[in-house]
């Protein structure tokens, strides 16, 4: 068994994980926990759901810890599994909404936590339009506008080619700039004058 | 018009602000505990699986079907055994205190619950099971069946081997005498006076004693589900039954009852709760008896299950309500001074509550002054001052805890405190 010790490399700790140290699976998630949520939070926006995903993402990374191709590069496939995690979420929720019998855009939004009234309103608009966008649309623009990904790392975390990813994130960009148009606490972050606003 | 600059900016404070309040709101402590419930149970079925895999490409490239042989190449990962949610390793002593029951809870959903002043060891820790040697005292003992499910209670003379099910056994080191009641599904007991291993069926109770060579075995009524152990509360769904006239032990198996399974009992809030499914569990709460009744009625071992369970579900106020009635219920239990620690991490982690969190935190260091706990408990006060603006405070619980802890996981942000 390989004993684990604080600041062990990603290789380390992914052999760690398959030659099944009882230690390996809180050792990934106190490394990892914190940047996890991050991304499923700006893929999904406020979500009373978030602390359940965060598990789903561990729990699904323990089980397909074998297909790590790269040891080192953990944290991209963490993110990976992220990504399609909250795009799940995402897909199973468009599947069921034909069964709903209020509209979508009628639903109550998910509160978010009233920390700040002007950021926390800006907050809810964007997800109201992201709502609107096709899935990989929405997780390109969420990872890198919000979370500010480089675009191969938004290609990696997604699984598809960089140029794939350019097509999905000028597409998101052009309908998020339409639909913006719809929710008047944007209009001052997103026009040509939008630097007073920050 | 958009510019590229507005939306990188509009990015930039939707981030900011999430950042905010992830930093406040999200309980990570909470999903931590319920993933690692989760992972154990999860792993068991992906070495079932792996193993099946193994077998078959092992099988064909030798051109047998043996599937021993995969074993040498595959070492599937132990369960986990958590005790207050903390992980226990093989070789670890746990011992109940003398007026509280205390469970372990296993990764693939079983859980074994020592009755007070029990103590046992934690002998190993398998894929499909694990081994305790119990020194002294009573179990209440739930195994969650699944394929090879293999655990052991090693009491003394005798040994019990478990493939799932559920029932109370103690066993007395001064008269060598061991007492098991069945509730559900099947065990088999060897050892001493009894010879050959025999199986136990629900209803049936055993009482054996090593030193007169002589066991009994006796059978419950037809509706075989035997009274709780001492100490546990009746819930929904279980009935309670009185043994009748013992049996002859050599009596031919055929004439035993067979075993029946409640299905009020699978269906009840516990066993929701037991295998992970929290929301669902706290579902059926509300939906039966509500949450604070069932707050009064609940056993201790069930209160601090409730609290868990409304703690992972990210309710903070049904958490505080269910821990606050166990302190009530059960003052001056470690379970009470627990409880004050579990409520200062759910004003910690889940409200954001700074003042609170400290006033617990300290409550748990003044009850618990040698507990398991303190190391953690003292920086997270530390933390809890911090945050709440009380910096004077923070650095005197600062210096206690280098004192203590020089290498804790707090002292790097103690020493930040203190600016060293």
């Amino acid at each position: 068994m390989i004993q684990l010790r604080a600041g062990e490399s990603d290789a380390t700790l992914v052999r760690a994980l398959r030659g099944g140290d009882p230690h390996a699976g809180a050792a990934l998630f106190d490394r990892y926990a914190v940047h996890v949520r991050r991304v499923l939070a700006r893929v999904l926006g406020p979500d009373p759901e978030l602390s359940d995903l965060l598990q789903d993402v561990f729990v699904a990374a323990l089980g397909s810890v074998h297909s790590i191709e790269d040891p080192s590069a953990l944290k991209a496939w963490l993110t990976r599994t992220a990504v399609f995690t909250a795009r799940g979420k995402i897909r199973r929720r468009t599947r069921w909404r034909f069964l709903r019998f209020v509209p979508d855009d009628e639903l109550p939004e998910p509160a978010a936590p009233a920390l700040d009234d002007e950021g926390s309103e800006a907050v809810a608009a964007v997800y109201r339009v992201l709502r609107a966008l096709p899935a990989d649309e929405r997780i390109a623009f969420a990872l890198r506008i919000l979370d500010g990904m480089e675009l191969t790392a938004v290609a990696t975390s997604c699984g598809v080619s960089l140029s794939t990813i350019k097509r999905r994130l000028t597409n998101a960009q052009t309908r998020f700039q339409e639909l913006a148009r719809r929710e008047p606490v944007l209009q001052s972050w997103l026009s040509e004058n939008a630097g007073s606003a920050e | 018009m958009t510019t590229p600059e507005s939306l990188e900016r509009l990015g930039r404070r939707v981030a900011s602000v999430q950042d905010g309040w992830l930093e406040r709101a999200a309980p990570i402590e909470a999903a931590r505990d319920g993933f690692l419930l989760r992972a154990g149970a999860a792993s068991r079925g992906r070495s079932v699986l792996w193993l099946a895999v193994a077998a078959v490409a092992v099988g064909a490239v030798l051109g047998v079907g043996s599937i021993i042989g995969p074993r040498a190449f595959w070492s599937p990962r132990p369960v986990l055994a958590l005790v207050h949610t903390q992980p226990a390793t093989p070789n670890s002593w746990i011992q109940s205190e003398p007026a509280e029951r205390l469970p372990i809870d296993f990764s693939d959903g079983s859980r074994i619950t020592l009755e007070p002043g029990s103590r046992v060891r934690i002998a190993e820790l398998r894929a499909n099971g694990a081994t305790l040697a119990v020194e002294a005292g009573s179990l209440d003992v739930s195994v969650k069946h699944q394929q090879k499910t293999d655990y052991r209670l090693s009491l003394g003379p005798f040994l019990v081997r478990v493939t799932g099910t559920r029932f109370n056994v103690s066993f007395s080191p001064d008269r060598d005498l061991l007492r098991l009641t069945m509730r559900e599904g099947t065990v088999v007991v060897s050892g001493c006076a009894l010879g050959d291993p025999r199986p136990l069926r629900a209803g049936e109770s055993l009482t054996a004693s090593c030193r007169d060579n002589h066991f009994e075995i006796s059978r419950c009524g037809q509706t075989a589900s035997a009274a709780p152990a001492a100490g546990q509360a009746a819930t929904p769904g279980e009935q309670s039954t009185t043994p009748t006239a013992p049996i002859d032990a050599t009596r031919d198996s055929a004439t035993r009852l067979s075993a029946r399974t409640p299905r009020a009992e699978e269906l009840s809030w516990q066993a929701l709760a037991r295998a992970g499914k929290f929301d669902k569990a706290l579902a059926s709460v509300d939906g039966a008896s509500g949450f604070s009744a069932e707050c009064e009625r609940a056993s201790g071992d069930d209160l601090a299950l409730l609290a868990d369970m409304a703690r992972l579900n990210s309710r903070p106020q049904q958490a505080i309500y269910a821990l606050t009635a166990l302190r009530r219920r059960f003052p001056g239990s470690q379970r009470a001074s627990l409880a004050a620690f579990n409520i200062a991490r759910v004003h910690f982690d889940q409200r954001g509550a700074y003042d609170e969190a400290a006033r617990w935190f300290r409550t748990y260091l003044r009850e618990q002054p040698g507990g398991a706990l303190v190391r953690e408990a003292q920086g997270r006060l530390m933390e809890a001052l911090y945050r709440a603006g009380d910096r004077d405070s923070a650095q005197r619980v600062a210096e206690s805890y280098l004192n203590a802890n020089p290498t804790g996981p707090y002292a790097r942000f103690a020493r930040s405190l203190l600016g060293r």
